[in-house]
């Protein structure tokens, strides 16, 4: 029994010592940090920024108009006073600005692209000095850095040949990924990151050091894996600084590239791969970090933590949001961090993978034994692959109408259809975060001549086949894919509903049956415009991914000829909305529900998530904009349309919200009905089975899984 | 004087004595911690609802256990697999294991080559497995080419129906029949051949003798293949997951399915009481398989 007692002890004693240990370390470790203070700039329509001397930065802003066309604007910006002054440099009309930098005598140089690539030198003064061509660079080329050396050497960084030349020869022959530079009264060094090296030195994933007057790398130092660097800056007490994929800015030793120490964590401010720059100041280190529309950035000093600060860090009693996401995402990380940042609360995302993985089912165990626990500490779960039916009826979330919804909902912005597929007996469990719906571009004159009027499949198919001449097809070539998806989707809806509505076994085989016979004909040749598409084919249906009219405009700019419609239902019933309703939810476990209720508010605002093209074409808002100029700018291509396009297109968008309204929305199952119909009907597209055992298959297999 | 011995021994071995305790201990620790405590805890999803409301549901987890379908077809399609495929691969395991005694003293070398090759099967992992069996019974497989040279019919399914359950008992015989042979095989090796020797001067045919000469003096090993063929079917639904995944048609639906889907699904009630259920059923047939091991051997 004594000895058992020591034992006990002996553990509490080594688990004190570790625990006393690190509860110093963590209070060192706020000594002696630094601390990112508050924003100094906010600056909107960045496009770049460029160092010219001590704390002045070169500043270029993108504006454009309705018709898209950008115009650009130079300003300079001091870090220290805070200062923002007009630019004296006036480039040359139609000159494109690209990069600028400064020589040690303070000249300026700035890189254009008009008419080739021309490099114009500025004095202090302002006054064109002299011009240079730098023929080497092509127009597809993007310049990520330039430095000027003296007038002799100007150092080009681009993406294109990766590597570092000067406007006379190529200096450093390397994948590069970033790099800065340092200069002294006589030389200088340009310290760069490497990836995905050729030769044997330096090496994949390293720091390099390269001198220019010795011409060679003075050392590289390969960096451990989980300190991978996505930037790299000189700063005012010569140090090197890397910020790292841990979200650490670590310091260097310029002398041999060996790491001294990390000086603080940048997480909270920003998603690593939105970190433009480290700006080095006479005084200061600043933090460049975008936004989620990654056109305005804010600039933050980092200094060294005062005792105030530190006063102030121990005692913030921050109010703490954790969300549950099945990977990471970056409109959500930027958003929500920048909400974090405005409203002093501490939000941390649980991913359960930090890569692309498709392990869904691993995901959905993981969640699903956390929640059976009881002990998750989430406030807000992502649904995406969660099944929204099985959580919301197992009353696991909130009734988000006791949080006030009920106002937000009501004041018309959201889709009524949306909210209502969220809505189980009088109670709202979920907001959307993400929508897409499908519908179809129609070739009006085709439309009109073959199908009008038909309101199935069945009937569609049946008047092609009477009115169509040869060279005419139902579908474009890129159609097969997405109505093979949808065909599947709709397929899976019904016979979802029909199983939960207990339908008779016949009755669901036959329907099954029916739909895949469709389905068959649609990947009929007879049907499908070949894709060597000439012009002398001509076909109804252009599919539309999520109303996306950017990439209707890129096809073809003759629009009085296009209509948008709904996809027929592939037979009797309703024709669901095809493709992902995602949703956010909070759980009944959450400590801080009126938090995170905001936090779900602020989600499901336009303006985040508009903010990210990848995502403007996803909406479940209904947008006031007359025609959303990132629409027409989503693909990145700029397009000069009339006015009589423009009314065109006005049509066109409200024939769209026109379909988002009226189309019903069904929250996918999730899980095994939905890939049990996939699996067979995969069977059935290779030609493995037959419609009649593909539907045998799909009824036995999903009997299983409705009477478990 | 002896007493004063074994003090002193005692004192100088402290451990003496309960080393097997010692032994034991890792995986006895092992098993509380991963198995038996697992276990035990799972049961309080019997009693309340996992969602932190309290709300009392034990008769509720049963009562709805029983009441659904898929339970009962996995209890029966359960009960169908014991029966006929721990029986099956016994006999199959007997005959081999037989014939490669009795041909084993003529031809010495073909029993040692099948002897060699025949534990491949159970020694290979389950996806290998299921590899050879797609290539066995896919729609162009080895089988069906067979089978359109003999009666030019073409792409059988063995994926569904009755032909599946058939297909699926053909692999698990190919694959957990070997141990079983090489295990009877070495039993027979140890029966005297004396006792067949005289058992045939007293006029034993050659199934009399088998029956009741050969099969007596290995019981103890015969039920040593039972017992491994029960865990044969156990780990089974290995196979049958990575052939058809979580819903494989209905004739090959087990308990395993069930208790496996029921948790994907969040009805943990439902996969605890099916587990229960389940180990009650494995422990009233550990009781009988011993009570009948002891009263054969008595």
């Amino acid at each position: 029994m004594k000895k058992c007692i020591n034992i006990v002890l002996l553990f509490i004693l080594i688990f004190q010592c570790f625990f006393i240990n690190s509860c110093n370390k963590s209070v060192d470790n706020i000594e002696n940090s630094y601390i990112i203070a508050d924003c100094i700039y906010d600056i909107k329509n960045y496009q770049k920024i460029s160092h010219i001397n001590d704390n002045k930065y070169l500043l270029t802003e993108i504006n454009r108009d309705r018709n898209n066309i950008a115009s650009y604007s130079l300003s300079i910006i001091d870090l220290t006073s805070g200062e923002k002054s007009e630019c004296m440099y006036n480039l040359p009309d139609g000159a494109t600005y690209k990069n600028a930098c400064c020589d040690e005598n303070g000249n300026l140089y700035i890189l254009t692209n008009n008419s080739g690539n021309k490099i114009y030198k500025y004095s202090p003064a302002g006054e064109l000095i002299s011009e240079y061509e730098y023929s080497e660079i092509a127009s597809s080329i993007i310049l990520l850095n330039m430095y000027a050396h003296n007038d002799e050497i100007i150092l080009i960084f681009d993406n294109g040949i990766k590597n570092i030349t000067t406007n006379k020869e190529i200096l450093i022959n390397k994948e590069l990924l970033l790099s800065c530079i340092h200069r002294t009264e006589n030389n200088f060094y340009i310290y760069f990151t490497l990836v995905n090296e050729y030769d044997d030195k330096p090496s994949d994933n390293s720091i390099a050091k390269y001198d220019a007057a010795e011409n060679k790398f003075t050392w590289d130092v390969v960096v451990p894996e989980n300190i991978y660097s996505y930037n790299i800056c000189y700063d005012y007490t010569n140090s090197l600084l890397i910020i790292a994929s841990d979200s650490n800015i670590y310091t260097i030793n310029p002398e041999n590239g060996k790491l001294i120490e990390s000086i603080v964590n940048i997480y909270d401010y920003t998603s690593t791969e939105n970190v433009e720059f480290l700006l080095s100041g006479s005084e200061n280190i600043y933090l460049l970090t975008k936004d989620v529309s990654e056109e305005t950035v804010y600039i933050r000093p980092i200094r060294i933590a005062t005792e105030e600060d530190i006063a102030v860090l121990n005692n913030s009693k921050q109010t703490t949001i954790t969300i549950r996401a099945f990977s990471w995402d970056k409109l959500m990380t930027i958003a929500l961090k920048k909400y974090a940042l405005d409203n002093n609360i501490k939000i941390i995302f649980d991913y359960y993978s930090d890569t692309e993985t498709n392990d869904t089912t691993g995901y959905v165990q993981n969640t699903n034994a956390a929640l059976l626990s009881g002990k998750s500490s989430w406030d807000i779960v992502m649904l995406y692959k969660l099944d929204y039916n099985l959580y919301s009826s197992k009353g696991y979330f909130v009734d988000l109408y006791t949080l006030g919804a009920k106002e937000l909902i009501e004041s018309d912005e959201y889709f009524v259809n949306i909210i209502n597929a969220f809505e189980k007996e009088g109670k709202l469990y979920s907001f959307p975060n993400n929508f897409q719906t499908s519908s179809l571009y129609i070739y009006r004159d085709m439309y009109d001549k073959l199908i009008k009027g038909s309101k199935s499949w069945e009937e569609i198919f049946e008047n092609f086949d009477k009115y169509a001449s040869e060279n005419e097809y139902l579908f474009s070539p890129q159609y097969l894919f997405y109505m093979h998806a949808y065909s599947l989707y709709n397929l899976g809806v019904k016979v979802n509903n029909m199983m939960n509505e207990k339908t008779s076994k016949n009755d669901v085989i036959n329907e099954i049956t029916h739909d895949l016979n469709i389905v068959n004909k649609i990947f009929d040749s007879r049907y499908t415009c070949p894709s060597d598409n000439s012009e002398n084919h001509k076909y109804v249906f252009e599919f539309n991914h999520s109303s996306s009219i950017s990439s209707l405009i890129s096809s073809t700019l003759d629009l009085t000829n296009i209509s948008m419609i709904n996809l027929p239902a592939i037979s009797k019933g309703d024709s669901y909305c095809f493709n992902m309703l995602n949703g956010m939810a909070i759980l009944n476990t959450s400590k801080n529900k009126e938090e995170a209720y905001k936090i779900l508010k602020y989600i499901s605002q336009n303006e985040v998530s508009f903010a990210n093209y990848t995502y403007k074409e996803m909406f479940y808002k209904k947008q006031d904009d007359e025609l959303n100029e990132y629409i027409i700018n989503g693909s990145n291509k700029t397009y000069t349309l009339t006015e009589s396009q423009k009314e065109e297109l006005k049509r066109i968008h409200s024939e769209s919200l026109q379909v988002m309204e009226n189309v019903t929305v069904q929250i996918p199952a999730m899980g095994g009905a939905i890939s049990i119909i996939r699996e067979e009907t995969d069977k059935f597209t290779e030609g493995l089975l037959t419609v009649e055992e593909t539907a045998a298959n799909i009824y036995e297999r999903l009997w299983l899984y409705y009477n478990e | 004087m002896n007493k004063q011995k074994q003090k002193n021994r005692n004192k100088a071995f402290p451990l003496r004595g309960r080393m097997p305790w010692l032994y034991i201990a890792p995986a006895a620790a092992g098993f509380v911690l991963f198995y038996a405590f697992p276990m035990l805890y799972s049961l309080v999803y019997l009693f309340f609802e996992p969602d932190g409301s309290g709300r009392f549901r034990f008769v509720n987890s049963f009562s709805r256990l029983f009441a659904s379908s898929a339970f009962s077809m996995a209890v029966k399609n359960t009960a169908v697999i014991f029966i006929i495929f721990i029986p099956a691969v016994v006999l199959v395991s007997l005959s081999i294991a037989y014939f490669i005694f009795i041909m084993g003293k003529k031809y010495f070398r073909i029993g040692k080559v099948i002897l060699d090759t025949i534990l491949i099967p159970y020694l290979i992992p389950s996806c290998v497995a299921v590899t050879f069996w797609f290539y066995m019974f896919n729609s162009k497989g080895f089988i069906n080419r067979i089978i359109n040279i003999l009666t030019s019919v073409a792409g059988l399914d063995w994926k569904s129906g009755y032909s599946c359950f058939f297909a699926m008992f053909l692999l698990f015989i190919w694959k957990y029949s070997g141990l079983n042979i090489i295990i009877l095989t070495a039993a027979f090796s140890y029966v005297p051949l004396e006792t067949i020797e005289s058992a045939k001067i007293d006029g034993a045919s050659g199934v009399s003798l088998f029956l009741r000469v050969i099969i007596p003096q290995i019981k103890k090993q015969l039920f040593f293949v039972v017992v491994l063929s029960v865990v044969g079917v156990f780990s089974f639904s290995n196979e049958i997951y990575a052939v058809f995944g979580l819903y494989p048609p209905q004739v090959l639906y087990t308990l395993q399915n069930y208790i496996g889907n029921t948790f994907l699904k969040m009805e943990f009630y439902k996969s605890v009481a099916a587990s229960v259920v389940f180990a009650v059923f494995t422990g009233i047939c550990a009781y009988l398989y011993v009570r009948a091991e002891k009263r054969w051997n008595n």
